[in-house]
């Protein structure tokens, strides 16, 4: 009897440190003791495994999603320059670099023209205005 | 400390957007949860994540590097969802009144898609039930991870006030949903 109401205040000691002993959150001495209690005591084993179940519970709740627009629109509230606008910028910054390396790419092939004039006519016959009819033309081998 | 989300309020406190993009994108989801489940009302909560990140915005200069850049979101976080749950109290306050003279009970919220699904649909009035504190350390503990070190810097109590919290909170719970059980 006596051995009877010692456990069950041993519970009632455990019990409410048991959501700690869940979350890792006792100091090893205390942690140590939940243990040992568990390992004896099957109502609060059952208590313990009760609360995992709830929080395997809460944990499987869907998340919620963002909209897509979510930041733009804070953006938007805070005055700044919104992340589609920001978007608008990249293609242009892209179109910029190509054209730049264009430009050098002419002048190279302007520099590497032949002086002496002499007529390329075996690849003269590229379709008007491709690739190879503006490179010939640039070379001096179409007129 | 996160370095890197030190790194990004600060620059956001310089006025770099980008960084502050990337701490959205870092957080947003994690505070609309938490915020959706405190109030049980997502699109509130939609509106408060967007009121957190202008704080944030407004006063990145100001944060000090003595505690995580996590927490600091989730206590303006709290604080928001309280501000706004003490509104909606009185909201709801008035309209009973309102009916009581006859007039139409306006909704307090619109039906939530994402919280479709029987036992969703318990474990969500269930969350509900709880009371605010309890249900605010539950959620940061289960859902967001915080440890209670972290919990007890953003509800602005001691760590065994925290422990108490959750040990209450979560047989509550069980006792709402063993309820709920029985009475389906």
């Amino acid at each position: 009897m006596a051995n009877v109401r010692t456990h069950e205040m041993r519970c009632q000691k455990i019990r409410p440190r048991l959501t700690a002993y869940l979350d890792q959150e006792l100091d090893v001495d205390t942690r140590q003791r939940v243990f040992e209690h568990l390992r004896h005591c099957a109502v609060c084993r059952g208590e313990l495994s009760a609360y995992e179940e709830t929080d395997a519970l809460l944990k499987a709740l869907p998340k919620i999603p963002i909209p897509r627009s979510f930041r733009s629109q804070v953006s938007a509230a805070a005055g700044m320059e919104t992340p589609r606008s920001r978007r608008n910028v990249v293609p242009t910054r892209l179109l910029e670099r190509l054209m730049g390396f264009l430009g050098e790419l002419l002048v190279l092939m302007e520099r590497s023209r032949p002086r002496h004039g002499r007529v390329l006519e075996e690849f003269g016959d590229f379709p008007p205005m491709s690739m190879g009819h503006v490179y010939f033309k640039l070379l001096g081998g179409l007129r | 400390m996160n370095d890197a989300d030190y790194v990004l309020i600060q620059a956001t406190g310089r006025g770099d957007h980008g960084a502050f993009e990337e701490l959205m994108l870092r957080y947003q989801h994690r505070l609309l949860n938490f915020i959706a489940r405190r109030l049980g009302d997502r699109y509130s909560a939609e509106d408060l994540t967007q009121e957190v990140f202008l704080r944030v915005l407004k006063t990145a200069g100001q944060f000090e590097p003595r505690g995580k850049v996590s927490t600091w979101l989730f206590t303006i976080a709290y604080h928001l969802c309280a501000d706004d749950l003490k509104r909606r109290r009185r909201q709801a306050a008035l309209e009973l009144d309102c009916r009581f003279q006859g007039r139409s009970l306006a909704a307090l919220g619109k039906p939530d898609p994402a919280l479709q699904g029987e036992w969703v649909q318990m474990i969500s009035r269930a969350i509900q039930v709880l009371p605010d504190n309890q249900r605010a350390a539950l959620l940061l503990r289960v859902q967001s991870e915080l440890s209670y070190a972290e919990i007890s810097e953003v509800l602005g109590v001691s760590v065994a006030s925290v422990e108490s919290l959750l040990f209450r909170a979560r047989r509550r719970l069980r006792e709402i949903l063993d309820g709920q059980r029985k009475d389906a």
